[in-house]
């Protein structure tokens, strides 16, 4: 189940749980383009839960960060576990996602766009 | 009589070699042929010491399975079916599913003194709670053989890429059977999935992944088999008998790396 937690009007935390694969990774795209047509900017991916991320899941992400880019927002992965960083790297794709640490370093990013 | 398996038939190969032993032997064979199960594998339990006459049983067999179309491969191989099979140049034309010692063996005494634990073998329908059922066990597996966490979720990763692949694109009947096999080696792991699916070559497949294009063209096909390429050191694919895919792939081991005997004192 995705968890949502508002930050402002243009900024939302969500917390996709602990996989992001075949399984609910359309349900992740939707959710996030749900927030986006709401004028949510900026997403925030909590991944503090996130055991295991497939291709499927990676696509969710991908499709998301176009659609923000679009908009002018971004979305921005956060609390991330090696494994799930492991496959980011492994794609190459870590030196064009926004990734921080953690949540308070990630609202950052969504601040200093505002 | 042949073991029947929902995968395939496994016929035991005698020590003996009288006429009667081998005439049993070769006329299971042919019968189990006629019923044209997916795959044959000849049980060299009995084989702690073979012979000339034990290689010709296998080469022949092996010719029979040929002509059928029908893949053969030699299980539970022992030290020495091994040694002689290499001596004679004949190893590698044989599919060896695994080199195991006898029992009562101290298989680090062998030839090549490396204890290899037993693999592992999963059935799995079409299904997405299937695949992920198989997941959990993969998971477990590979946690039981003492492999490092980031290389055990390598291989977890490489199982659900391919498995949702063959579950996804495969053309495959709901009860359809796509057989995977987790072989540890000496020196690596392989996985060899079996699926009687549509073919599908992954290896001639060219995966461009581009991840500033990716994200401008919001790429959802593809990363996958980028993934698999990426997460495994080598992938072979064999369309076999023209009704099943054989995807085999191997990760290599760290330089050193010995396997845990649990077994051992």
């Amino acid at each position: 189940m995705i968890t949502r937690n508002d930050i402002d009007e243009e900024s939302v935390v969500i917390n996709p749980g602990k996989v992001m694969n075949n399984s609910n990774a359309h349900e992740v795209t939707k959710f996030i383009a749900t927030l986006q047509a709401e004028g949510c900017k900026n997403v925030i991916v909590d991944m503090s839960q996130l055991e295991f991320l497939s291709s499927a899941g990676v696509g969710s992400i991908l499709g998301a960060v176009g659609r923000a880019r679009e908009m002018g927002g971004d979305i921005i992965l956060c609390n991330l576990s090696k494994k799930v960083l492991h496959i980011l790297e492994v794609l190459d794709l870590c030196g064009y996602l926004t990734i921080k640490e953690n949540e308070e370093a990630a609202k950052e990013v969504c601040a200093a766009r505002d | 009589m042949p073991v029947t398996t929902e995968r395939g038939r496994r016929i035991l190969v005698p020590a003996d070699l009288d006429e009667g032993a081998l005439d049993g032997f070769f006329a299971e064979l042919d019968i189990t042929l006629e019923e044209s199960p997916w795959e044959i594998s000849l049980d060299c339990s009995l084989l702690d010491h073979a012979t000339s006459g034990h290689i010709n049983i296998l080469w022949d067999a092996q010719t029979r399975c040929e002509h059928a179309g029908i893949p053969m491969r030699l299980l539970s191989v022992r030290y020495g079916l091994e040694r002689v099979l290499k001596i004679l140049d004949l190893f590698d034309l044989f599919t060896v599913e695994q080199v195991t010692a006898a029992p009562g063996d101290d298989a680090r005494d062998g030839n090549t003194g490396v204890f290899t634990p037993p693999a592992l073998e999963l059935e799995i329908r079409p299904r997405m709670e299937e695949v992920s059922e198989a997941v959990v066990k993969i998971h477990d597996y590979l946690v039981r053989l003492g492999l490092p966490g980031s290389y055990a979720f390598d291989m977890e990763t490489v199982f659900y890429e391919v498995a949702t692949n063959i579950r996804r694109h495969g053309g495959l009947g709901e009860n359809e059977l796509v057989s995977i096999r987790a072989i540890p080696g000496e020196e690596r792991v392989t996985m060899r999935f079996a699926d009687p699916g549509q073919p599908f070559d992954p290896t001639g497949r060219k995966t461009m992944f581009d991840p500033r294009q990716a994200i401008r063209l919001k790429q959802t096909n593809g990363i996958g088999l980028t993934m698999i390429k990426r997460l495994v050191d080598t992938i072979s694919y064999e369309r076999v008998g023209n009704r099943l895919n054989v995807l085999t792939l191997e990760k290599k081991l760290s330089p050193g790396w010995r396997w845990r005997d649990d077994n051992s004192e």
